[in-house]
């Protein structure tokens, strides 16, 4: 497994942990396709509270502007893989 | 000419607290004479003088709530919302029952979310400002209560927080009741919560010297009107009623509890903390009370006490119910002996605890009474439940600030 891939699957994995322990989704409904809004219910605040537990976690910063236009669960992890990987 | 005012009665009752969750759990604790005062487990109290704490440690919000929903919450919500179905479910209502806009829900609270407050706090100081929970500010803000019960039972009808500390609940009451009375409303959820059972809460009782040190005996620790009682306990909970017009309960066949038929109000205008010494506030709101009904003393057959156990309060308390009922005041219990203070949940709590008496005819005891103090000279109804004609009766409740609110209710038999 490359850098990339690995920290791409430790963010996946983080992320969906929040969403399970922090966010109460069932963990059932978690699948990289999943529409964070439409199909996990999630607003902005539970997204703000999302980013704001993994940039904790892994010592980054995400901007408003950036976290803005992402949908997926995928769309979020590549966002924060970037960013994981940037630091490195 | 004027029409008549219209009649508040009470429907449902739904108590949330350390002796018991739903009507019949917390009354029969009541009248076995349970405490609900134990060792203090939210958190390490070991720093603290006072390690004692009525806390309900069997309260599953996924009970009532879906887990995804509730977590937007600070626990005086999620103990408000609790409370609230009980009562409707109580009073036998759906929420789809009633006409949504003619729901009024009114819920006080002393404190708010001090414990969402307390944690977000640490984490500013700990890790920054940029960490700071963006739910911070709506979870913590005593309305909150009332407004997620709005959310989630669909009542858009006037939505308010009364905010007098121990005495939040009884505003709460008055509040309601004159919401329903003035035609504003024809049902309301009314009541109060609190979860202050937290460190930062419990460190300023401490240092107000406001709680009982009973460390080896938590049971009986909340001893009022008692010789060697030396302090409230820090209890949590909520309860919240149902009200409505006579109309629209005899319409439905409802069964009714009692009827609320008048409230008096008052301030001391005397210290933040300390009580009036001669409980002039609280004379005051018990007179208030009774001309509001048109009411004589000697109607009345029983009164729920504020009876925090502290040294100053259940005198200051005495003096007033001395002063209004003279030689021969009706028996007057606390069942905070029981339940630890509620603070912001004491006034509805108490209310619901009258009702009940007045349905079974039946007066709730003040548990841990031996030694009789001379300056509250009151017939206590010590230690034991006591069969008694019941009619009309009073709730008393004083809170920090100087509030005082006291709700006079008859039984649905008059």
């Amino acid at each position: 497994m490359k850098g990339e891939e690995m920290e791409d699957t430790k963010l996946y994995d983080a992320l969906s942990e929040v969403l399970v322990t922090r966010l109460k989704v069932d963990a059932d409904q978690i699948t990289p396709a999943a529409d964070l809004f439409e199909d996990l219910g999630l607003d902005s605040i539970d997204m703000m509270t999302a980013v704001m537990a993994i940039e904790e976690q892994f010592g980054i910063e995400v901007s408003d502007k950036e976290v803005e236009g992402v949908r997926t669960l995928q769309e979020a992890v590549d966002l924060l893989t970037q960013k994981v990987t940037a630091r490195a | 000419m004027p029409e008549s005012p219209r009649r508040v009665v009470v429907t449902g009752i739904g108590p949330v607290t350390p002796i018991g969750t739903g009507v019949e759990d917390f009354w029969r604790a009541l009248l076995e004479g349970k405490s609900g005062i134990g060792p203090l487990t939210r958190f390490d109290p070991s720093e603290f003088a006072v390690q004692i704490a009525g806390e309900i440690n069997d309260f599953e919000v996924d009970d009532y709530l879906p887990p995804k929903r509730a977590r937007r919450h600070d626990r005086f919500s999620q103990f408000a919302f609790a409370a609230g179905k009980l009562a409707l479910d109580d009073a036998g209502l759906e929420p789809t029952d009633p006409d949504p806009a003619r729901v009024a829900i009114v819920i006080g609270t002393g404190i708010g979310g001090i414990a969402i407050y307390e944690q977000e706090h640490e984490a500013m100081l700990e890790k920054g400002p940029r960490f700071v929970s963006p739910e911070l500010i709506a979870k913590m803000i005593p309305n909150a209560a009332a407004g997620l019960m709005a959310i989630e039972f669909g009542f858009t009808g006037p939505n308010e927080c009364t905010v007098t500390a121990c005495a939040s609940s009884g505003h709460a009451i008055a509040r309601a009741f004159d919401l329903i009375a003035g035609g504003m409303a024809d049902v309301a959820l009314a009541g109060g919560t609190e979860a202050a059972i937290t460190p930062l809460a419990l460190a300023s009782f401490c240092s107000a010297r406001a709680l009982s040190r009973r460390n080896d005996d938590p049971k009986t620790a909340s001893r009022p009107f008692d010789a060697d009682r030396d302090g409230f306990v820090l209890s949590e909970g909520a309860t919240v009623l149902v009200l409505e017009t006579l109309e629209t309960a005899t319409a439905r066949g409802a069964r009714i509890l009692g009827e609320i038929v008048g409230y008096g109000l008052s301030a001391d205008a005397y210290h933040t903390v300390a009580p009036h010494p001669e409980g002039a506030g609280a004379s005051a709101a018990m007179s208030a009370a009774l001309a509001k009904a048109s009411v004589l003393p000697d109607e009345v057959d029983y009164i729920n006490a504020h009876g925090t156990s502290t040294p100053l309060g259940d005198v200051s308390e005495t003096k007033a119910i001395r002063k209004v009922f003279g030689n021969n005041p009706p028996p007057t219990s606390s069942t905070k002996s029981m339940t630890g203070h509620l603070l912001g949940a004491a006034g509805s709590t108490e209310v619901a605890a009258t009702l009940l008496a007045m349905r079974d005819q039946i007066l709730p005891p003040t548990i841990n009474y031996g030694t009789a103090d001379p300056d509250c000279d009151l017939d206590v109804v010590p230690n034991k439940a006591r069969p008694a004609k019941v009619e009309m009766a009073l709730s008393n409740s004083f809170g920090f600030g100087g509030h005082n609110a006291s709700i006079l209710m008859v039984g649905h038999a008059r």
